[in-house]
């Protein structure tokens, strides 16, 4: 993959970017600058930034040496499920807005972001049994078990500080986001002194 | 664990890159297993012994503490 002004930005340049627009995508939805229709196509065209963050993340990851099929097949699932989750969540919420949906059907447009939850859910499982090269494996099952303690520690946490109402209530769906924050910050813990360029010596 | 596996290659000239290849592994696993940090498999450290035309104990060796317990 040659250099391009894409990928010589790091994937922390391209996630704090889609953070910052994300952020202020929900700050203009929240002080109703922006109606939810407004909104959900913002955060779409935001989703286009997935494109260049996952090139940007697999030059890293052939610079560091720590790329692979599998993990390439990953990255692709991942960028396709990614996807597949902001349209769902923008369909359901366009048609709720628009058509006033009430009954059983709301089942099943609670279920248009949810599917892609599980495709990903899929794919890392199905990375785990790929990866031939063991190490990159412990990486990413010590990763998931990261991602795994952050998440069940933050929900007792959070759910006894709600029984006590201490706090107010967090939506079940954010377990997704904190799984993946646990998993991304093991992984770096662990890859932190990994020289970025090949050892010559 | 500790290893030999710098010494062995830098006495044949070879980057880490050179002998991930003919390990078949990523170049993160073997600067991972270098530095001590990963412990390999017994069928990639028997890989590795090939490789360097070495038994497994000429490369990988016991903690003195490890040995001194036994």
């Amino acid at each position: 993959m040659t250099d391009t002004w894409i990928t010589r930005r790091g994937p922390g340049f391209w996630i704090g970017l889609i953070a910052a627009l994300v952020a202020a995508v929900a700050v203009l939805a929240v002080s109703e600058a922006i109606n939810s229709t407004t909104a959900i196509i913002l955060m779409a065209g935001t989703g286009g930034l997935l494109f260049p963050l996952m090139r940007s993340g697999e030059r890293c990851e052939e610079r560091s040496g720590s790329s692979s099929p599998a993990i390439r097949r990953y990255n692709r699932g991942m960028l396709a499920a990614s996807l597949a989750y902001i349209l769902g969540m923008g369909i359901a919420v366009l048609l709720t807005n628009a058509m006033g949906l009430e009954g059983n059907i709301l089942w099943l447009i609670a279920f248009l972001p949810v599917a892609p939850i599980f495709a990903m859910i899929w794919v890392m499982t199905r990375y785990i049994i790929d990866e031939e090269d063991e190490y990159l494996r412990h990486l990413a099952v010590m990763a998931n078990m990261g991602g795994l303690a952050l998440l069940m520690g933050l929900a007792s946490l959070w759910g006894f500080f709600e029984e006590f109402e201490l706090v107010s209530h967090a939506p079940g769906w954010l377990s997704v986001p904190v799984w993946a924050l646990g998993m991304g910050l093991t992984r770096w813990w662990m890859t932190r002194s990994i020289r970025p360029e090949g050892d010559k010596q | 664990m500790k290893n030999r596996l710098r010494v062995l290659r830098a006495e044949r000239q070879w980057s880490q890159q050179d002998l991930a290849d003919r390990l078949d592994v990523s170049r993160q696993s073997v600067n991972a297993i270098e530095t001590g940090k990963y412990d390999p498999s017994l069928p990639l450290a028997f890989r590795i012994a090939d490789v360097f035309a070495l038994t497994i104990e000429d490369i990988f060796l016991r903690d003195p503490e490890e040995q001194a317990a036994q």
